[in-house]
């Protein structure tokens, strides 16, 4: 019996499917039985749902086509892995198109300015911050812990946003939280965004909605990128090289992985002119590679 | 011929108080001007009415009558709120309303014929609207305010050619001449044998005239069925409130919820009636030792949506509480035209306006009204500084929107440190070196700066000029950093993500 044979081993290094299926060529003609089993990492939702493109090429190729609608996609990664970069491009690529935005904001680390930078028409976005909001006294009474109380709040302000209909995107920003959600809760999210149609993000530093996430996406920082114009002249931040990886997707695809580059806003920062920056830039780039 | 319905609520100042306060709902209730014991009553409820207690009895008296009886002061205020709120009904109806004695409203009907077929279809829904702000009126419809008002008090509707066999049956009694003249005109023309208005009618003007001055002119034109002035309506209300006077002062917040929901369910109810929203509400409470305390909520998004109101009040009075027990409440709430809900084929979907109000009030009271809207730039030189617009989206472009070209690079944004978190940085030649502060810290791999901010030193002491920089640690994060050198200190004030 399958059920009770050792669980094969999933190192990501080649399809783990695969693999079994050839140690098992009997069980060829199984592979719904596999699926349920997670020994396949086929789709275990169908493929053609709607998706959210971000309109960066790279991202929406390994995402094949970008973002589920109506699903929650988790965008995983540390300080400055670069998972706020790509929320935002899909949230640029929504108000691109007319549509409404919602951003949720654990921390108030919400900057306008760069957002605006990255195409959003902030016009269009709803900022929530949940970062005062703890100290009402309707959740001091359940005796929660601060953490706790802006997870409530952070959970209701989502499914709020999700049952108000009609927003293109919800970007639900954790921040640092450091615990996963209960499995009530995430499956409660993922209802709602599955009612709204509305496809919503969880930016964390780690994964926070388990199995009710369709997609899991770890951004890690592949390098930070800083050039010269000249070898004397102060050095210019160009940006990041980020490595996005599908840890998990129930449409397919897992553990492929691509590389984005996020470039800095140096209208904003500096006053140096672009052209003679990016003249400069190949031969005298210093690049400090390494991963988080 | 025009035509003209009358609400009318019997026992209006009864019907006030009982509105107010619906506690007393079926109680049986007398209104007194004091509560000393040799006080008369001023009004009383139909069922105080059936156990035999009679306005103008004492309250002595009465309660030897009947010892569940309930006495309460006439309120003018409830009896002035509860004539706006008939006039929300009224204006519901028909733009032309004139208020007229307590618990008396007329309405012009003219041009109701092309909503309603039948005048009884208007009276049943005026009915059912009086009925949903907490009263129980009669209406009544005729060709003139008067005989509207006489035909209200049995709830009929007068055919029109139709007034004159009406007034003929109806008693003196039924004009209420002891409220306007006194009785002595009643019983005078009582006492000459007039019993009924057709009995007036039959007399000359010029006669009655003579004997009664203008007053008995009137009345027998009105026994003609002659009287046909045009309504004088008034201006529609833009404030719309209720108030509360409270028998025992209410120390605890929680308590007050209960009292202030009710409240605040007939004001939705009476902008429901009109069509409009609630905008920015303004709380009055009485305090105990005579003092006030006047507060003003802004709301972020006008809805009539009672939870939110509700929840928004609860927030203000938290974070300042009254110091002193509760004695009285005044709610007013601005009203504001809800956003036309006209979507476009075409458009990408988003929010209803009715909804995304009511969520956006909702998101209020969860997070505080500084937490939700629209985060901008400030027009500044601080890159810190940001200002918070109210959330209303512009329309979406109706035509169809070609594909945006796709991109290889994504755009670098940063997340905010707010505010800027004080750091430590060990420098060598000017150079940054190593980085400590509460979240962050490590040898500075590479960095990019300085970049001179300075600004506002026109405006004084409040000047600025920073030198920022960024900085790559080797704890993995690139950070936004600059020198302060109004206070030579390091701040961190972001993260690029």
């Amino acid at each position: 019996m399958l059920a009770a044979g050792p669980a094969p081993a999933l190192n990501g290094t080649s399809n783990p499917a695969r693999a079994f299926l050839d140690r098992h060529p009997d069980l060829a003609d199984r592979a719904g039985f596999l699926e349920f089993t997670r020994c396949f990492s086929g789709p275990e939702l169908p493929a053609q749902t709607p998706r959210l493109s971000s309109n960066i090429a790279p991202l929406d190729a390994l995402l094949r086509g970008g973002i589920a609608r109506g699903r929650i996609s988790e965008f995983v990664g540390r300080a400055s892995s670069g998972r706020t970069s790509l929320a935002a491009a899909f949230a640029a690529s929504v108000t691109m198109c007319g549509a409404v935005v919602g951003w949720i904001d654990s921390e108030g680390a919400f900057d306008p300015a760069s957002m605006a930078a990255a195409g959003v028409d902030l016009a269009r976005l709803l900022w929530v911050s949940v970062r005062n909001g703890t100290d009402s006294r309707r959740f001091q009474r359940h005796a929660l812990t601060p953490f706790a109380r802006r997870r409530s709040i952070l959970l209701k302000a989502g499914e709020l946003m999700l049952d108000a209909g009609g927003f293109g995107l919800v970007v639900i920003d954790f921040g640092d939280l450091r615990y996963p959600l209960p499995k009530g809760a995430a499956l409660r999210l993922g209802r709602a965004t599955e009612r709204s149609g509305t496809a919503v993000i969880a930016l964390a530093s780690q994964r926070m909605c388990g199995t009710f996430a369709a997609l899991s996406l770890a951004v890690n920082r592949a390098g930070a990128s800083f050039s010269r114009i000249e070898v004397a002249a102060p050095a210019i931040f160009d940006g990041l090289r980020l490595e996005a990886t599908v840890s998990r997707n129930k449409f397919g695809g897992s553990y492929a992985s691509a590389m984005v580059d996020a470039m800095a806003d140096p209208v904003g920062q500096i006053a140096v002119p672009l052209a003679s920056a990016a003249k400069s830039r190949p031969t005298a780039m210093v690049h400090h590679g390494g991963r988080n | 011929m025009g035509r003209i319905a009358c609400i009318f609520v019997s026992d209006f100042s009864i019907a006030a108080i009982v509105r107010a306060n619906p506690a007393l709902e079926g109680a049986t209730l007398a209104l007194v001007e004091s509560l000393a014991p040799h006080a008369e009553l001023i009004a009383v409820s139909s069922r105080a009415r059936a156990v035999g207690i009679r306005a103008g009895t004492t309250i002595a008296q009465a309660r030897t009558i009947s010892s569940e009886l309930a006495v309460a002061l006439r309120s003018l205020a409830a009896e002035s709120l509860a004539t706006d709120a008939l006039v929300d009904v009224a204006e519901s109806i028909s733009p032309v309303v004139e208020v007229g004695p307590p618990g008396c409203v007329w309405v012009d009907l003219a041009g109701m014929e092309w909503i309603h077929s039948e005048e009884k279809e208007i009276a049943a829904e005026i009915v059912r609207r009086v009925r949903r702000i907490g009263m129980e009126a009669a209406v009544g419809i005729a060709a003139n305010m008067e005989i509207a008002r006489l035909a209200a008090r049995g709830g009929e509707i007068i055919a029109p050619g139709m007034e004159r066999d009406f007034l003929n049956q109806r008693p003196l009694g039924a004009l209420d001449l002891g409220n306007s003249d006194g009785g002595d005109l009643e019983t005078s023309l009582t006492r000459l044998g007039l019993n009924t208005l057709g009995d007036l009618a039959r007399l000359s003007p010029e006669v009655i005239g003579t004997r009664f001055g203008r007053r008995g002119v009137e009345l027998v034109r009105l026994a003609h069925g002659g009287n046909s002035r045009p309504l004088m309506p008034r201006r529609a209300l833009e404030i719309f409130a209720e108030a509360i006077d409270l028998e025992y002062g209410i120390e605890k917040l929680e308590a007050m919820g209960f009292v202030v929901r009710p409240m605040l369910e007939r004001i939705a109810e009476r902008l429901n009636i009109r069509g409009l929203v609630g905008g920015d509400i303004n709380l009055v409470l009485g305090l105990d030792g005579h003092r006030m305390d006047s507060r003003r909520i802004a709301i972020a998004a006008a809805s009539n949506e009672v939870h939110a109101m509700l929840a928004l009040i609860n927030l203000a009075l938290e974070a300042a509480p009254p110091g002193a027990a509760i004695e009285s409440i005044r709610i007013e709430v601005e009203s504001r035209t809800p956003r036309p809900a006209q979507s476009d084929l075409f458009a990408p979907p988003s929010p209803a306006p009715d909804k995304l109000q009511v969520t956006l009030a909702r998101l209020s009271a969860l997070c505080g009204t500084e937490n939700v809207g629209v985060l901008r730039p400030e027009n500044s030189h601080r890159p810190e500084a940001v200002r918070l617009d109210p959330f209303n989206p512009p329309p979406a472009p109706s035509a169809p929107l070609n594909g945006t070209a796709a991109k290889n690079v994504a755009q670098l944004v940063v997340r905010a440190i707010r505010p800027a978190a004080e750091i430590e940085v060990m420098c060598s030649r000017g150079m940054p070196e190593f980085v400590r502060g509460t979240d962050l810290g490590g040898r500075v791999i590479s960095f990019a700066g300085p970049w001179r901010r300075d600004g506002e030193w026109w405006s004084g002491a409040s000047g600025f000029a920073r030198d920022y920089y960024e900085l790559a640690l080797d704890d993995g994060g690139v950070y936004r950093i600059f020198r302060d050198f109004n206070s030579e200190r390091w701040y961190a004030d972001g993260v690029y993500d």
